[in-house]
């Protein structure tokens, strides 16, 4: 894999707003909001940004009703939308565009309210034809399915996945942001409801309202910015199918080959990471998603992640926000992998602050497990 | 005997079989890949010389999930992948097994399902037959 984008582009600035419940505001308003708030950081104006990525589920052109909302005029667009996983992609796209000058302020934002709004995810308007006469409730039922299979095939166990919403929910308590901040223990998550067998409430993710944004700028600039730059060392996408029937093992994701190329694109390996933010729709996510990216052996991730290895003061830092399982999750989560990537990089997270980070691996999942999207990003001695 | 109408795409060719009482799919007539869901061309190797085929309706639960629900809402409801003998792998039910009685890897065997005016599906049974 090439390594011709490493170091070429950097987060300069970052954004949330509407995290949790913004009733009386849309999806637009957060997410300006938030492009603002990022912008600010960034010491940038508005009319700075020439590129544009976005991608929700609640607008048939995302893009064109951000940049009519936000009153910009860009030169480059990337709307591609592969689910929450889309962002990651954005960035990688991001510096491929700015480093080909074909923009050189990128804007990557999202915003949702499904909170206020509806209470529930609002379902994709297409659903795949042959698995819907069945009953099926997505996105939920991809993820169940895979648990099942995975504590079929290897064992894994109820606890075991107890522990991943334990670890994320004991960062949230670090982190003012985040929407759900009291005491879990692995008996609270077993005794929370079952939802779809073998997933219990606290197995699955918050349903929050929230915006996220990140910009970007080729490094050469990101230097002269006030914020210390998150460079961009590497990415790598990957997907096999859209349908969860589709997929051809459930215990094996994309994020397989989207790991392997963003780690070959960096130059590094797993071992090189200091902190991991990894789209945490559900628990059994993280534990594919170690997996997969070559953190622990296949279907060792459940007896990875015991005794709080993720947690504060564990071995392997893992979603130092708390997650969507904790934080925030609007429906589509993966842009605040990278919010969460560049605070830990500057070493602005406060309580939850992980000492000399140098390096984040964030990892995006969209779809139902169908698309998986990988990039790490490190601080100007990773360079 | 020809209740498939010629110039039907793949997808309502594979209902008019089902319509029909019978259990079909295709089948790449270069690599013997078995394809689902119906389509035009082979995943496996891009041919387009698919064979409409009786599948054996054999197959084991790869997968499943149960659904919690109130009785009033339909009560619990479980979804199960089957992976059949063929190799393909379709996302269905057990209408008439206990969701708990469900277990991956138990051995099933295919029925299809008319349910009033609902097109008709393919749905599974335990496989007494098989261990
Ligand atoms: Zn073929």
């Amino acid at each position: 894999m090439s390594r011709a984008l490493r170091g070429k582009a950097a987060i300069v600035g970052v954004g949330t707003a509407g995290c949790g419940e913004a009733p009386g505001f849309s999806a637009m308003d957060i997410q300006a909001q938030a492009a603002m708030a990022a912008l600010d950081e960034a010491g940038l104006a508005l009319g700075d940004v020439d590129g544009l990525f976005c991608a929700n589920l609640s607008h048939t052109f995302p893009v064109l009703s951000t940049l009519e909302y936000l009153g910009i005029r860009p030169r480059w667009f990337d709307g591609t939308n592969v689910g929450g996983s889309s962002f990651i992609g954005h960035a990688i796209s991001a510096t491929l565009a700015l480093d080909a000058g074909l923009c050189d302020v990128a804007l990557i934002c999202y915003g949702a309210t499904v909170r206020s709004d509806a209470g529930r995810m609002v379902p994709a308007p297409e659903q795949p034809p042959y698995e819907v006469p069945h009953g099926p409730r997505y996105p939920m039922i991809a993820y169940a399915l895979a648990a099942a299979r995975h504590m079929a095939e290897y064992g894994t166990t109820p606890e075991q996945l107890a522990e991943v919403a334990v670890a994320a929910r004991a960062w949230a308590r670090l982190n003012p942001e985040a929407f759900e901040r009291d005491p879990l223990g692995v008996a609270d998550v077993l005794a929370s409801r079952m939802v779809m067998e073998p997933l219990r409430l606290r197995d699955c993710c918050l349903l929050t309202d929230g915006a996220g944004a990140v910009v970007m700028t080729r490094a050469d600039r990101a230097r002269d910015l006030p914020k210390p730059p998150a460079y961009f060392l590497g990415g790598g996408t990957a997907s096999y199918n859209r349908q969860v029937s589709q997929m051809p093992d459930l215990t094996v994701t994309a994020a397989t080959d989207s790991g392997a190329r963003a780690f070959s694109a960096a130059g590094l390996d797993p071992a090189d990471m200091d902190v991991l933010q990894l789209y945490d729709a559900f628990t059994i996510n993280v534990i594919l998603f170690l997996e997969d990216l070559g953190f622990c052996p296949k279907g060792e991730g459940g007896r990875f992640v015991e005794n709080g290895r993720l947690a504060p003061g564990g071995s392997l830092p893992v979603n130092t926000n708390g997650g969507g399982l904790s934080c925030v999750h609007p429906g589509m989560y993966g842009v605040f992998t990278m919010i969460e990537a560049a605070r830990q990089l500057r070493g602005e997270a406060g309580e939850r602050q992980v000492p000399s980070a140098s390096t984040v691996l964030c990892h995006g999942n969209g779809g139902t497990l169908s698309h998986q999207a990988t990039a790490i990003f490190g601080t100007a001695e990773t360079l | 005997m020809n209740a498939v109408p010629s110039q039907a795409g793949p997808d309502a060719q594979f209902r008019a079989y089902l319509e029909a009482g019978e259990f079909r799919l295709q089948q790449c007539g270069d690599c013997n890949a078995w394809v689902f869901f119906p389509r035009l061309l082979c995943p496996t190797c891009a041919s387009r010389a698919l064979v409409w085929r009786k599948v054996t309706g054999r197959g084991r639960v790869y997968s499943r999930a149960v659904l919690k629900r109130k009785p009033e809402r339909g009560g619990d409801h479980a979804i199960v992948l089957v992976t059949l003998e063929e190799g393909v792998r379709l996302m269905s039910r057990l209408p008439t097994t206990a969701p708990e009685a469900i277990a991956i890897g138990m051995p099933v065997i295919a029925r299809i399902e008319h349910a009033g005016d609902d097109p008709p599906t393919v749905v599974f049974m335990p496989d007494e037959d098989r261990p």
